[in-house]
């Protein structure tokens, strides 16, 4: 009895502590885990590395869809081979078949490439927006068709409805390769201009940080001499990327920018990389050297 | 007889008086109400006493624990957010930038889907090969 009575004695005697313990264990997870409500993350535009993340995934998902286009276009085309040959039913049917399959397995691919190219497309600074939009819009349509291919494809029974399913998807090679080129070309402009806006920002700064630099007048005045070369780079690139920009604009409406037009772009656009180059080389130049 | 003799007497030990009293099996243990009260209250004490050293450990251990986490915090602040001058952290945005921008250096090249597949009538091609 009288141990049970010191028992609960002690009992009692500890929970005179537990408020305080509690009340800083609640403080120190409160500074550990922040609480974001679901509203929070509806409304929370995704950050930068989720963005990345989510690129990084859809890359590889994109690989992966490549390797299993190849092996389902291997297996359609043998039997095909053996269709053309034997001329039977079941080589019929087992060719649609895998038809069948081909055709999802493209449409898969060529949704994963669009989708990616929205994402990308969409995280790149320096683009205008109307720009932005248009090419958003396009690849959003595109995206819708593809899906819609994906579920068509089931519904083709014979070998003639193959073979017209075959010639639509063929003949939409241009659009979907405009489509694609365009947005690459205009992800290219983005990072440019990107690019532009930091080496003039750069330019500023470094020309704050002479005014105060403890150097020789003889070095600011050969600094001050590289600033103003790093002025002509930037002024010439964005010369060169504002007629590169016209370029992409008129082919645009061309609604036809296949892969040589995309390689043409590579190569005017590559001056606007060059000039930038070269001023961030005399940027570093500048600031370390004495 | 003598003193002497007396104590050597063993038989007159037995005659003194009786130290302890008797016994009775029958005669109900009553302890003192006193006895009783006084028990129960060094028991609280000591449970209190106890109560009081073991929240005395847990809260030195609760204060202690955040200041290491800070000490080592600080310890390892010097290392991870070193002061970048903000020109060069400018320079290295920029020269990121750039090579971003490469235009040869393009992300994902269109898929190598096929865009030639067909499928024709056997019979067809099998009278003209």
């Amino acid at each position: 009895m009288r141990a049970r009575v010191g028992l609960i004695v002690f009992f009692l005697g500890s929970f005179l502590f537990f408020p305080t313990f509690a009340v800083a264990q609640d403080n120190f997870s409160a500074e550990q885990v922040p609480l974001v409500t679901e509203s929070d993350v509806a409304t929370e535009p995704a950050s930068p590395e989720d963005v990345e993340a989510e690129i990084a995934t859809l890359t590889e998902q994109y690989f992966s869809l490549v390797e299993a286009y190849r092996d389902t276009e291997r297996q359609y085309v043998i039997a095909r081979e053996t269709y053309y040959k034997n001329n039977t039913l079941a080589a019929q049917d087992e060719a649609i078949r895998q038809a069948q399959l081909l055709m999802t397995a493209r449409a898969k691919v060529l949704e994963t490439y669009f989708t990616y190219l929205q994402k990308d497309l969409d995280r790149t600074l320096g683009i205008s927006l109307e720009d932005k939009v248009l090419v958003l819009n396009r690849l959003e349509k595109l995206r819708a068709d593809l899906q819609e291919a994906q579920k068509d494809a089931g519904k083709v029974y014979t070998r003639t409805e193959v073979s017209a399913a075959f010639t639509t998807l063929n003949a939409e090679q241009v659009e979907l390769q405009t489509t694609a080129y365009q947005t690459l070309a205009l992800i290219k402009i983005g990072q440019l201009q990107n690019a532009i806006d930091q080496a003039t920002l750069s330019r500023s700064m470094v020309g704050t940080w002479l005014k105060e630099a403890q150097v020789t007048e003889a070095s600011r005045a050969k600094k001050q001499r590289g600033l103003e070369e790093i002025d002509h780079l930037i002024q010439s690139a964005k010369n060169n990327l504002t007629e590169v920009n016209q370029n992409w604009q008129k082919q645009t409406e061309n609604n036809r920018y296949l892969e040589s037009a995309y390689r043409g772009f590579q190569e005017d656009a590559e001056y606007t990389y060059l000039q930038l180059r070269q001023a961030h080389a005399f940027f570093e130049e500048i600031v370390r050297s004495e | 007889m003598s003193e002497l003799e007396g104590q050597l007497d063993q038989t007159l030990f037995a005659e003194e008086a009786v130290t302890v009293d008797r016994f009775d099996p029958e005669e109900p243990t009553v302890m003192p109400e006193k006895n009783n009260k006084a028990r129960l209250y060094l028991l609280a004490l000591v449970g209190l006493l106890a109560a009081f050293v073991f929240g005395g450990i847990f809260l030195v251990m609760l204060f202690r624990r955040p200041t290491a986490l800070t000490s080592q915090t600080e310890e390892s602040t010097p290392e991870t957010t070193t002061q970048v001058d903000p020109l060069e952290r400018q320079l290295l945005i920029l020269k990121n930038d750039i090579e971003q921008a490469d235009p040869l250096s393009s992300a994902l090249a269109f898929p190598p889907v096929n865009f030639k597949l067909d499928l024709q009538d056997a019979t067809v091609l099998q009278q003209n090969p």
